[in-house]
């Protein structure tokens, strides 16, 4: 029995309840729960996230940004809590009920996690191959991202053969080819220099413009300053709107 | 179902983006394999020849017994089986081993008369002996002492009438390559006179009308033959029946094959651990792209299908290796080594043409196996990675 569902949630700035693409509701993920070496990674976090908004999640590092990403993203359980992603729990999803709501979810990941050694408009296209598009189809599809992205000439490289920035946008490209309503980003650019943040920086917001709701987890002040809602963590736990927590770069 | 050709497509592009680990897999599958096509292959092609031998035979083979031990049987003998209704032939046979030339090839002498050789038998040089003192040798024999029709073979025994230069009239091949390689074919005559043992045989192959081998095996083992000047210790007869040699034969290398078949079973249990070890290069690379496939919305089971086809084809191409290199192994290599275990006492590079065969029931069992072999090694690493949360995979 869930104590969340009695409890007040704590309210995104500005958005109706029913606007909300995801949100947790008392949220806590704990590893190695009940023993000695117990680590409470998050802890009673409440948050929505409105359809189309760009959010961002700061705090200084081990503050539970990238679990709480994982747990928006379907990525794994919660210790406690829900999560609900377009009102529906998760909690208790099975494993491809999971997979189904991975798949309307674009995560770009900090290391970027492209498959060693696979062409890049594959790479790109994997995700896709579970819904029977057929490899032409995901040759077209990836021509298109490719061009969007500047890496039109890199189509056939490996993922080892590209530089950081280039990886990120292959990243972001393949976040992007299911059309997903949600794009979860983890510091997409703490591996990247000034010009390749900047690229980014410009790609996210294309994004959003576009109506995909963005996620974001960053130190980045550039990509605070684009998000409409900004959450802060410290020690896994939501600080109050306003307050700072120790060593936050949060904006 | 486009969905599964098309993550099927991704299974061949997983076994070529993994070199290492997919040759890795493949020489586990071969290394387990190979020598256990080989063994069957050698168990069938033997089984086949003494089947083959058998049918070629009589229908009781008849020898003599005195204190227990094989004695040499008069040649009368013959004459009062004849009188036994329902026999149709006679054929005394002399078989002793010799050894020739400064190498002491060991060779095995039978002598008979000529129309009693067996029908497989066939002069590929040469005739068939006619006189006394000539030998028909075969193929392997001929090549290892380097003789060839007109070679004339410096005394081998000496018996009360001195010695003999006999003489090599022909050569003969058979299809059981087997028995051909240590076999010297002559007349009873001179069989006789090499062991000495004028008058006799070592055994009397039976020929019966059709309906009659059990009723003339029966009034043979009644028959007492008494040797001249000997009565005290009559000779008595042991009759192998046509049936009972079928029954015997392949009783020793089906107990052979089986013993072969359990180390494979270890064989295979090693195989399955090692396939394990293998798979597991560059295993965090596979648990990190199935975390990959996994966050991006792949289900648990479409990894494993992707995993499956994998496997699948990896045992395909270790199976056909396999077959392939056993074919090589027993045709080129003349089961080197393997066949001394199914034919003893040819040791491990056997100079004659080694049997085998190799049918389609363990072609498709070896292909079963590799299956086994590679889907228990390679998807139980894929299932664990695929099992896991994708964030944990990814860590």
């Amino acid at each position: 029995m869930s104590r969340s569902k009695h409890l007040p949630l704590s309210t995104p700035q500005g958005a109706h309840r029913s606007d909300w693409l995801v949100e947790t509701r008392r949220l806590g993920k704990f590893f190695h729960p009940g023993s000695t070496r117990e680590v409470r990674a998050l802890e009673d976090v409440s948050i929505g996230v409105a359809r189309g908004s760009f959010t961002a999640l700061v705090g200084p590092s081990g503050s539970g940004k990238t679990t709480l990403l994982g747990l928006l993203g379907a990525m794994e359980k919660p210790t406690e809590g829900n999560v609900l992603f377009e009102g529906r729990d998760l909690t208790n999803c099975s494993e491809a009920e999971l997979a189904r709501v991975r798949r309307r979810i674009g995560f770009i990941f900090q290391n970027f996690s492209l498959i060693a050694r696979l062409p890049l408009w594959e790479n790109i296209t994997w995700p896709l191959v579970p819904r029977g598009i057929s490899t032409a189809q995901r040759r077209a599809i990836s021509e298109q991202l490719l061009n969007r992205f500047d890496l039109a000439d890199k189509a056939h490289r490996r993922p080892e053969e590209l530089s950081g920035g280039e990886q990120q946008r292959a990243a972001v490209a393949r976040a992007l080819c299911g059309e997903p309503v949600l794009i979860l980003a983890d510091e997409p650019t703490s591996n990247l220099d000034q010009d390749g943040a900047e690229r980014l920086q410009l790609l996210l917001s294309q994004i959003r413009l576009e109506g995909t709701t963005v996620v974001v987890s960053t130190h980045d002040q550039r990509l605070v300053a684009m998000a409409d809602t900004v959450h802060r963590l410290d020690h896994g736990r939501l600080l109050a709107p306003g307050s700072e927590a120790a060593g936050s770069t949060g904006g | 179902m486009r969905a599964i050709v098309e993550i099927s497509r991704t299974g061949v592009v997983a076994m070529l983006l993994h070199p290492l680990r997919s040759v890795a897999t493949v020489a586990c599958v071969v290394a387990g394999l190979l020598p256990y096509l080989v063994g069957l292959g050698l168990s069938h092609g033997v089984q086949q020849q003494a089947r083959d031998s058998i049918r070629w035979g009589a229908d009781l083979y008849v020898s003599g017994r005195r204190f227990g031990r094989t004695a040499p049987l008069p040649l009368q003998t013959a004459e009062q089986i004849q009188k036994i209704p329902g026999v149709l032939k006679i054929r005394p046979r002399i078989v002793g081993a010799i050894t020739l030339g400064k190498e002491r090839r060991s060779a095995v002498v039978v002598g008979l008369p000529a129309s009693a050789l067996p029908k497989s038998t066939r002069c590929v040089a040469g005739r068939l002996f006619r006189e006394e003192n000539e030998l028909v040798i075969g193929t392997t024999l001929a090549r290892e002492l380097k003789l060839k029709p007109g070679s004339r073979l410096p005394p081998f025994y000496q018996n009360v009438e001195g010695e003999r230069v006999t003489r090599v009239v022909g050569v003969f091949e058979s299809d059981a390559p087997l028995w051909q390689a240590d076999l010297i074919f002559t007349s009873l005559e001179t069989a006789a006179t090499i062991f000495d043992q004028r008058g006799s045989a070592t055994e009397l192959l039976v020929d019966c009308g059709p309906g009659y081998q059990q009723h003339v095996a029966r009034a043979i083992g009644r028959l007492t033959i008494q040797r001249t000047g000997d009565t005290s210790n009559p000779l008595q007869l042991r009759v192998v029946t046509r049936q009972q040699l079928r029954s015997m034969l392949p009783r020793g290398l089906l107990h052979r094959e089986g013993i072969f078949n359990l180390h494979f079973l270890l064989v295979f249990s090693v195989g399955i651990l090692a396939t394990m070890a293998t798979s597991g290069f560059g295993s965090a690379e596979r648990r990190r792209e199935i975390g990959v496939l996994k966050a991006t919305g792949w289900r648990t089971d479409e990894v494993l299908l992707r995993g499956t086809v994998e496997a699948f084809l990896l045992s395909i191409l270790g199976a056909s290796l396999s077959v392939l290199a056993a074919f090589i192994w027993l045709e080129w290599f003349n089961g080197y080594w393997l066949a001394s275990l199914f034919l003893p006492g040819i040791g491990a590079t056997s100079s004659a043409d080694v049997p085998f065969r190799l049918l389609p029931l363990p072609v498709l069992l070896g292909f079963l196996i590799a299956l086994a072999i590679v889907m228990s090694g390679t998807l139980y690493s894929s299932w664990r990675a695929a099992t896991v949360p994708p964030i944990e995979a990814l860590r």
